[in-house]
């Protein structure tokens, strides 16, 4: 324990090493320390965007590319024409290659021997050369069946809806959308249900300057280059299988902080399958409290993210005013 | 089968009660013996102001006879050899007392100390009675545990004000996970790891402003201890800490006081006298930013908060005390979104904790010596936001007894029971559901240990803790713990310890809302950890206390919020459809761990100069089911290397000192403090990627996400940073002045607390920019605080 009587030696000799101490402390902790993230960090992945329907063709199957951390994202660059892309009827092992649209800038299948059936599974497989590696990714979804799943326009908001209308107590009162989640204690029945809402009139003009909550959208705009509109234009809720019987019906009410925009809405409500649900629980729900990121939950086999899932929809429309 | 548990339970009652009947049953006898046995016993406490004195050194010149006080400051030396003998008592800033004794066999002497202070700068001790004064400290201390006086916690520099847990955080093995928290992560372990107690009542979320400042009143603070680990069987319920908090008694002997302003707060202590029999302490704080700032600036939101704590001491008789202890903390928000607006939405928020405790200290007979408590601990917060509704409450109702027999100067035993009745309730209603819990909880423990000193300079400490824990399904636990010290060389002690700590609440953390305490039930079994540490501790120089430890900590079934609500099964939906949650199933993901670590502490208490230059070196592994691919990974805690430098002065006696000069006692005098903290980058979740996806098949609109790497794969940049702190005391007659000036960071240093991904959509092309999220910058505050 020499070192220790030899320090404080030297401390007690040399007062100046201490204040000279405290000075190399104090320009230490000045400034700041780069963060280097290099590109290394970039693994090449083909993102999976793809929906289902039975009775309906397959359509619209987006296969793009993911790109390097602070990159600039070139849009026209995002897309892959050039994949291999095909669909397999697991049930009969038959498969379906899908055709590039140039225009849409997906994938499709035109022909009519692929029907997309309830309660059947199908496996999307896709092959492509992302950042110049050969990359392969597989999901399989299965349709849900939900026997008489749909929106019940008769017990819904009407057409027309009063922003924040009060109930004759003076409550606020919240507009309703009646549905029937149908038949629901099948696995292969949906997971969830999605009600995906969207202000069709959405712009400064038809903003609810009045809202409750003191937000000044074209202030923000204005101050915020990162905001954009179809923050507030898109707004969704969902629920649960409530496990009743086919024909009970519920509810989605609406919350009004999801309503920002006068004028014409669009209300679609989805019967989702599994992948569908993780993927609508997990991809944009990363951050944790302190900051930190954890992974989303994607059921998508080898080199892919996104959602090849499947569900059923209905859709009302309605007017806020 | 249903009975099964309700049988258990009565046996459980059957056994802590065939102990206490036993224990009382042979105390008795014991007591007989007793009056065979020569001793020496009493209280030790401050002439000043008669507060009870927790670890003075009580012992016989010239033999291996002596003991250190207890939490109540009572000490007991036994089978004292007849003859004059010289009694001596040393406690840090206070003076020597010696007595010339003289005993005889069988007699039992009490021996009330009173300490006379004197200005820790002014210790002015023999270096050689000092020296073995210090390594005898260190040898009586338990492993891994360490104090911190009011004094150090004032005179460390912070944000506006001292901060208990802040300071804490700069000790080896504590850390925080961020400047904007006052939790503590101790050796690896998670903040709902550690067990707060305040005058010996449970604690439970124990913080300010959204968690950036501690409730505790550093005003009426008297004693403080944190045990990292490796602790006695006397405590359990947390798998990583205890921190024990005593506070003031209050003066017995004058009426005194101190007052404080500070940036963030007003605050005010009184101590009285009550009579000859006791004494009467409170305190109260309370923020005033909204009174001040707040009505010149519209956008601040009306935010404050006040604790207060009120404390009585009866000393009914010499072997009786009664205390009286409460304390009691609110946090109160309201917030209009649209002030102007007449539908405006407006959000009500409060939180807070009250405590009380009643203790009756008994003293059988010298040997004999119990504490019993009733306790109460409550938390409860209300949030209201027009559409969203939630109570959040947690009472906490505890019995229990400590019993310490000396049976000889080589075993002392300690025992104990606790009985604690934990009831919670959860009631959330919100558009998207119902969250309607309330839970009743028990928990009893027994618990038994043996202070062995079976050589010279050897001490053993074996003991069990037995725990019955009920919820909806029971729990039967039991804890062995051993420890042992080994006086080495006259100024080096060895140490080691051992044992398993179970833990059956968990919280569920929560941003900007008071976190939820939920326990162990059917699908959340017990969690445990195995704690093997060991360590060197020397008396450096005379007055430094050096301390090496390293430990090794295991973690089974810890619990992690899971990122998702997808598990989470409602039990039913209500009348509008919304799903209405009971259980807690599919709430966590389960896991284990490690820790291990080596930590290095030099540490000077008293003089000019006092602090302390700390390194540890660490790594935790959790593997979490589900997460990261089942892979092990690092927590956000985790930090390979630490350093903490703490030093305060008193710049003039501290010159002197150094040049080996005497102390001088002036009206008028300068602090300096400085605090600086170097510890290695923050593990931190990259991005892997971005990508371009909608959330809605039927959305045109396609959202910017990024894929992230592995978990916690990156490590932040070192985070470094400078506190200061500069005082000025100045005595006047009776009342003490002081006025100061702390900087938090005062080298504004950017430390980074996480990384910020923002995108510029433009009309063909995206720019994304990578950005971070700091730390705190340069914080300077002023305050004054007055004595008298």
């Amino acid at each position: 324990m020499h070192i220790f009587s030899y320090l404080i030696k030297i401390i007690k000799r040399q007062t100046k090493v201490g204040i000279g101490f405290v000075v190399f402390l104090l320009l230490y902790s000045c400034g700041k320390s780069p963060i280097e993230i290099d590109e290394r960090t970039y693994e090449p992945k083909i993102v999976i965007n793809g929906f289902l329907y039975p009775n309906q063709p397959v359509r619209n199957i987006k296969i793009a590319r993911n790109f390097p951390v602070g990159a600039t994202i070139n849009l026209s660059e995002a897309e892959i024409p050039d994949a291999k892309v095909t669909i397999t009827d697991v049930v009969q092992q038959k498969i379906f290659k899908l055709e590039w649209n140039n225009i849409s800038k997906t994938y499709n299948y035109w022909l009519n021997d692929l029907k997309i059936e309830p309660g059947r599974s199908y496996r999307l497989d896709v092959s492509a050369v992302v950042a110049g590696k050969n990359l392969h990714a597989s999901s399989t979804t299965t349709i849900p069946t939900n026997l008489g799943f749909g929106i019940d326009p008769s017990q819904s908001l009407g057409d027309t809806v009063l922003y924040r209308w009060r109930d004759e107590w003076g409550n606020i009162s919240y507009p309703k959308i009646a549905y029937r989640q149908g038949a629901t204690d099948n696995l292969n029945d949906a997971q969830f249900f999605a009600l995906s809402l969207t202000a069709q009139d959405a712009d400064l003009t038809t903003f609810i300057k009045n809202n409750p909550f003191g937000f000044d959208l074209e202030k923000t705009l204005k101050e915020n280059e990162y905001f954009t509109i179809e923050q507030i234009q898109y707004r969704d809720q969902w629920a649960r299988p409530e496990k009743a019987a086919a024909d009970h019906v519920t509810y989605f009410e609406l919350y009004w902080f999801n309503i920002w925009f006068y004028g014409r809405y669009r209300a679609i409500i989805y019967a989702g399958d599994k992948n569908f649900f993780h993927y609508y629980s997990t991809h944009n729900r990363l951050m944790d409290m302190d900051g930190n990121l954890h992974e989303p939950l994607f059921d998508i086999e080898g080199d892919g993210i996104g959602v090849f899932g499947s569900a059923l929809a209905d859709s009302i429309y309605f007017y806020v005013k | 089968m249903l009975l099964i548990p309700d049988r258990r339970k009565i046996l459980t009652y059957l056994l802590v009660l065939i102990f206490l009947l036993t224990s009382f049953y042979y105390q008795s006898f014991l007591f007989a013996s007793d009056l065979r046995r020569s001793s020496i016993s009493g209280f030790v406490f401050d002439t000043a102001n008669g507060e009870s004195l927790i670890g003075a050194n009580v012992f016989i010149s010239g033999m291996n006879y002596g003991a250190a006080t207890n939490t109540n400051g009572y000490y007991v030396i036994t089978d004292v050899p007849s003859g004059k003998h010289v009694l001596i008592c040393s406690y840090m800033g206070f003076k020597d007392f010696r007595k010339d004794i003289q005993i005889r066999e069988g007699q039992q002497l009490v021996v009330n100390i009173a300490l006379e202070s004197q200005p820790l700068q002014a210790e002015t001790i023999e270096v050689i009675a000092e020296s073995l004064r210090t390594a005898e400290l260190l040898y009586k201390k338990p492993i891994s545990r360490l104090s911190i006086t009011p004094m150090e916690i004032r005179q460390m520099p912070a944000i506006a004000e001292a901060d208990l847990l802040r300071t804490l955080q700069n000790l080896p093995g504590i850390l925080p996970i961020s400047d904007y928290s006052s939790e503590l992560y101790v050796r690896g372990g998670r903040a709902d790891q550690n067990l707060y107690l305040m005058d010996g009542a449970d604690v439970y979320n124990p913080e300010h402003a959204f968690g950036m400042f501690s409730t505790f009143n550093t005003d009426a603070i008297k004693h403080v201890e944190i045990s990292k680990g490796g602790f006695g069987a006397a405590y359990g319920g947390r798998m990583s800490s205890i921190l024990n908090v005593t506070n003031l008694d209050g003066n017995r002997h004058k009426f005194e006081g101190t007052a404080e302003i500070s940036l963030l707060s007003a605050k005010a202590t009184l101590q009285m006298p009550i009579k000859k029999t006791g004494s009467i302490s409170a305190s109260i704080r309370r923020t005033y930013f909204d009174q001040t700032v707040g009505r010149f600036i519209d956008d601040v939101p009306d935010y404050y908060f006040y604790d207060g704590h009120l404390k009585a001491f009866f000393d009914l008789n010499p072997n009786n005390k009664l205390t009286i202890s409460s304390f009691f903390g609110k946090d109160i928000l309201n917030y209009d979104f649209a002030a102007q607006a007449s539908n405006s939405e407006k959000l009500h928020y409060d939180w807070g904790n009250m405590t009380g405790s009643l203790r009756w200290t008994h003293i059988f007979n010298p040997q004999f010596f119990a504490n019993m408590w009733l306790t109460v601990s409550a938390f409860n917060s209300k949030f209201e936001l027009t559409e969203i509704t939630e109570k959040n409450e947690l009472t906490d109702w505890s019995v229990k007894g400590q019993f310490e027999y000396a049976f000889s100067q080589k075993i002392d035993a300690q025992f104990g029971f606790e009985y604690k009745n934990l009831s919670t309730l959860l009631e959330q209603d919100s558009p998207g559901g119902i969250i309607d819990v309330q839970r009743q909880r028990s928990h009893t423990v027994g618990y038994f240990l043996v202070e062995w000193k079976p050589l010279a300079g050897w001490q053993i400490e074996p003991g069990v803790r037995y725990n019955f824990f009920s919820s909806d399904r029971t729990f039967e636990d039991w804890e062995p713990r051993l420890s042992s010290k080994y006086r080495l060389t006259e100024t080096i002690s060895l140490k080691a310890a051992t044992g398993r700590y179970y833990q059956y609440l968990n919280r569920i953390p929560r941003p900007f809302l008071a976190d939820i305490w939920t326990s162990a039930n059917s699908y959340y079994g017990s969690s445990y950890s195995d704690h093997y540490i060991i360590g060197l501790l020397k008396e450096v120089a005379g007055n430094l206390e050096f301390e090496v430890e390293s430990y090794y900590k295991t973690y089974r079934n810890i619990y992690s919020l899971k990122n998702h609500f997808m598990d989470l099964q409602p039990e039913g939906f209500d009348a509008r459809g919304r799903p209405v949650y009971k259980g807690s199933k599919g709430l966590f993901d389960v896991g284990r761990g490690n820790s291990k670590g080596v930590e290095l502490l030099l540490r000077k208490k008293y003089g000019s100069y006092s602090g302390w230059l700390a390194y540890t070196l660490a790594r935790t592994e959790y593997t979490m089911d589900g997460v990261n691919q089942n892979r092990a990974f690092v927590p956000r805690h985790d930090r390979t290397s630490v350093i903490n430098i703490v030093l305060n002065t008193e710049i003039k006696n501290a010159i002197r000192e150094l040049r080996d000069l005497a102390y001088k006692s002036e009206n008028s005098r300068w602090l300096f403090g400085l605090n600086f903290v170097y510890s290695s980058g923050q593990p931190i979740t990259l991005t892997s990627s971005t990508y371009l996806m909608s959330s809605f098949p039927d959305r045109e609109y396609d959202q910017i996400l990024l894929y992230p790497t592995k978990i916690n794969n990156f490590r932040l940049p070192p985070y470094v940073r400078l506190d200061v702190s500069l005082t000025y005391e100045r005595q006047f007659k009776d009342i003490l002045a002081s006025s100061y000036i702390q900087i938090f960071n005062v080298g504004n240093r950017e430390n980074v607390w996480f990384i910020r991904y923002t995108n510029l959509q433009q009309k063909d092309k995206i720019e994304q920019e990578v950005t971070t999220f700091n730390m705190l910058p340069i914080l300077p505050s002023v305050g004054i605080r007055i004595k008298f």
